[in-house]
């Protein structure tokens, strides 16, 4: 009798699995064919020209990019567009060969700028693209606007300024400190009158000193700026982590699940019980988001698009263990506290309150407390419902 | 935060508008490489829209509860002003063939209203304004940088920039109220009063103080309670910040201009009272003008008759040695203490504004060319 029903038990949880696992598959299929970008190999040496013949043999894939709001700037004219900002549509394509890799990014913009030497308000329209220092098994992803303390990254950019050709690599740890480097890279853009659209190759080794990219699976991000609405720094349009597939080299699959993790977000939970998690977990009282308005401006990163720019992964991760990424907030003395005593001199000192991280033997720890008591559904649906927010309209 | 700081004070009675302060200062710092247009020192009149045009009205500063605030970057041509260059050389020898002319089309400058102020004659007024970085306690410029670029130096307060960090993004443009940070586009960063900071470190006044041919301004150390500089602003009360209400709390303090001519009545006789409105000098001193110029008129009146005014006889300014004590043994103990000896006393100045490793490099002394550039070439883009 015993054996029977333990036959039975077993019978249906092995259904059940079955059944696990055919959703999971069509979710990797999903990630596939939306977050992964098909690297092709190619033989010969890769052109950095983005009219070169090759890019019309590769085929690409759409990236979506999403204004910052995380933090807010102080540009009043850059800050009055941002509500009115459209989404950047980028198309993507990746080419490698046994030394090199190349990314070749191409969006719409009609409105050509460039920075000019004889203006003060005019700002340059520009690309980068970036890639983590380290990524594979055990590695978790950097905070996608330039990385963090814990997870360095390298970033590309190309900007259209007059009278010299603005492009630079540089290594970043997050907001402010971005350090330039020499490293070899070629980097070339152009705009086309007919299609209004800008189109920048990005070419590489695969190896430099600072990261390997000869990985099956590899992280990069996108950012885009618009000059002609005062884009510059962090007033852009930014992309979440997509990955690239590098046939030629081994795909570790456990990095696979894990960067896959919670895709699509859609199909993870159940995004009305999220907010309700949201709001009863306290997370408007740092965050903006939705229609979660009351928390003072600059307390904590926006939250508002966090749906476009962050993977559920990293939404999982940051709500875990939120050490792991401490993001550095902006320059810390943009608020004051007025109700300290000023020093002789009449300075304030910084208002604490707005520090979104605390040091502790001299490391960095984020001011935010892991909400690792969740259950899982809870956290299931709180990623569903953050990955549902993809709103810059309430940008104030 | 700064453990002592640097203070310039101005008295606005005796400001005459030569404009030989503008003068020293773009000689010394910004006739080249891109500062063409800058005036790291302007004067201007008041009431006026200033320098950049309407700068007041611009943003930036603090609110009352001390978060920075949005502001916008001033536009070079509409705002700022383009210099100009006249046509000499070629009315030179041919006056009778051609006329005196501009050689571009300016729309705006620096003092396109100078001179003209408010009110009808036989009342009409306006004063001079003298203005220059505040090199604030509070910097709205240093709080607005998110690359953390623009530093306070510890041992006086001057406010400069690191070339090598600074990326040219204008935030700090934007940040400070007094629009005194300025974009170099030519070299992509941004730049500003230094205070002189070399000709400081060896004794030497800023050159705008220096060169002022009406001796209004006075340089010292804020915590020197022997300096004239600490009795305008401490003991006496009558120097005073600039639109203290924009929260940055600037070290660069004015005497404001209460001794003024008096103003008329309908049958032509003089009134009660200066001409400048108490409630002007309000907007831009703050409540603290009423009992400035309080004082002043009474240590005035003291002086008229024949009794002593140890105030009265700071703001005559008799001699430079005791307008500008900048105790020059305070930086080669400075010095001293960074275990710099002999000539290595010059590694105080600070590289990090002096030279970035990043800067680019420009070419040519005195940049005529760079206001000649043609309109953008659309380089790359067909």
């Amino acid at each position: 009798m015993k054996k029977v029903i333990k036959t039975a038990v077993f019978g249906i949880s092995s259904l059940f699995f079955v059944g696990v696992s055919q959703a999971q598959d069509n979710n990797l299929k999903e990630f596939m064919k939306y977050e992964v970008l098909n690297g092709q190999y190619v033989k010969e040496e890769i052109p950095a020209d983005p009219e070169a013949y090759l890019w019309k043999t590769v085929r690409g894939k759409k990236v979506f990019l999403y204004p910052q709001i995380s933090v807010r700037l102080n540009d009043k004219n850059a800050n009055n567009l941002i509500p009115k900002k459209k989404l950047v549509q980028a198309m993507v394509k990746v080419a490698y060969n046994q030394k090199s890799i190349a990314v070749y990014v191409r969006w719409k913009d009609n409105t050509p700028s460039i920075q000019t030497v004889y203006d003060t308000n005019k700002f340059a329209d520009g690309v980068s693209i970036e890639f983590p220092n380290k990524f594979g098994k055990g590695i978790t992803l950097p905070y996608v606007g330039m990385g963090d303390e814990n997870h360095p990254v390298t970033v590309y950019l190309q900007k259209k300024v007059e009278g010299r050709d603005y492009q630079k690599v540089f290594i970043s740890e997050g907001f402010g400190s971005l350090t330039e480097i020499d490293e070899p890279a070629e980097i070339e853009m152009k705009y086309n009158k007919k299609t209004g659209e800008w189109t920048a190759v990005f070419k590489r080794p695969l190896s430099t000193e600072n990261s390997n990219l000869k990985a099956g699976l590899v992280p990069v991000a996108f950012a885009v700026w618009d000059g002609d609405k005062f884009e510059r720094d962090g007033n852009k349009s930014l992309s979440r982590w997509k990955f690239i597939k590098l046939g030629k080299f081994k795909l570790d699959k456990d990095y696979l699940k894990y960067v896959s993790w919670g895709y699509p977000a859609s199909k993870l939970g159940d995004p009305v019980n999220g907010k309700k998690v949201a709001i009863q977990n306290g997370c408007a009282a740092c965050h903006r988001f939705d229609d979660q308005l009351t928390a003072p401006q600059g307390m904590a990163p926006d939250l508002s698009n966090i749906g476009g720019i962050a993977n559920p992964v990293y939404l999982k991760e940051s709500i875990l263990n939120p050490n792991d990424v401490v993001i550095r907030n902006l320059n810390p003395n943009r608020h004051y506290n007025k109700h300290a005593d000023p020093d002789k001199f009449k300075a304030y000192p910084n208002n604490d309150m707005y520090q979104w991280y605390m040091t502790v033997d001299g490391k960095k720890q984020s001011k935010m407390p892991p909400f690792s008591h969740l259950s899982e559904q809870d956290l299931k649906d709180l990623i569903a419902y953050l990955s549902t927010l993809k709103s810059w309209k309430n940008f104030r | 935060m700064a453990k002592r700081q640097l203070a310039m004070v101005m008295d606005l009675n005796k400001c005459i508008g030569c404009q030989t302060c503008t003068v020293a200062c773009k000689t010394q710092w910004t006739n080249r490489n891109g500062r063409e247009y800058m005036y790291w020192n302007n004067v201007e009149t008041q009431p006026g829209t200033g320098y950049p045009r309407n700068w007041m009205e611009a943003g930036g500063g603090f609110d009352s509860d001390g978060n920075l605030k949005d502001g916008i970057i001033p536009d070079m041509v509409h705002d700022y002003g383009v210099p100009w260059d006249y046509n000499h050389d070629e009315l030179f020898g041919n006056a009778e063939q051609t006329v005196l002319q501009p050689n571009s089309d300016p729309v705006w400058g620096p003092n396109w209203d100078e001179d003209v102020g408010e009110g009808d004659w036989p009342n009409s007024y306006f004063f001079y304004l003298p203005r220059i970085c505040n090199h604030c306690s509070n910097p709205g410029c240093l709080a607005a940088c998110p690359r953390e670029a623009i530093f306070k130096r510890e041992q006086d307060g001057i406010v400069l920039v690191d070339l090598d960090r600074c990326q040219g993004y204008r935030y700090c443009i934007a940040g400070c109220p007094y629009k005194k940070i300025y974009f170099n586009p030519k070299i992509s960063k941004s730049e500003k009063c230094i205070f002189c900071f070399p000709r400081i470190e060896r004794g030497l006044p800023p050159a705008c103080a220096h060169q002022c041919v009406g001796r209004i301004r006075f340089v010292g150390f804020l915590d020197d309670e022997d300096s004239q500089v600490y009795k305008l602003v401490h003991k006496y009360k009558v120097a005073l910040p600039l639109r203290p209400d924009f929260g940055t709390q600037p070290n660069v303090y004015y005497v404001p201009p209460v001794i003024s001519p008096p103003k008329f009545d309908e049958e032509g006789k003089p009134m009660e009272g200066g001409r400048i409105p108490m409630e002007f000098l309000e907007k831009l001193f703050g409540p603290e003008v009423h009992k400035a110029a309080e004082i002043l008129l009474s240590e005035m009146e003291k002086r008229k008759r024949g009794e002593e005014s140890e105030l009265m006889d700071i703001l005559i300014a008799y001699s430079h040695a005791e307008m500008f004590r900048l105790d020059e043994n305070y930086y080669q103990e400075v010095a001293a203490r960074e275990g710099l000896k002999g000539t290595e006393f010059f590694n105080i100045i600070d590289e990090r504004y002096v030279q970035g490793a990043n800067t680019p490099k420009v070419e040519g002394v005195y940049g005529v060319k760079f206001f000649e550039t043609q309109p953008a070439k659309e380089k790359d883009s067909h």
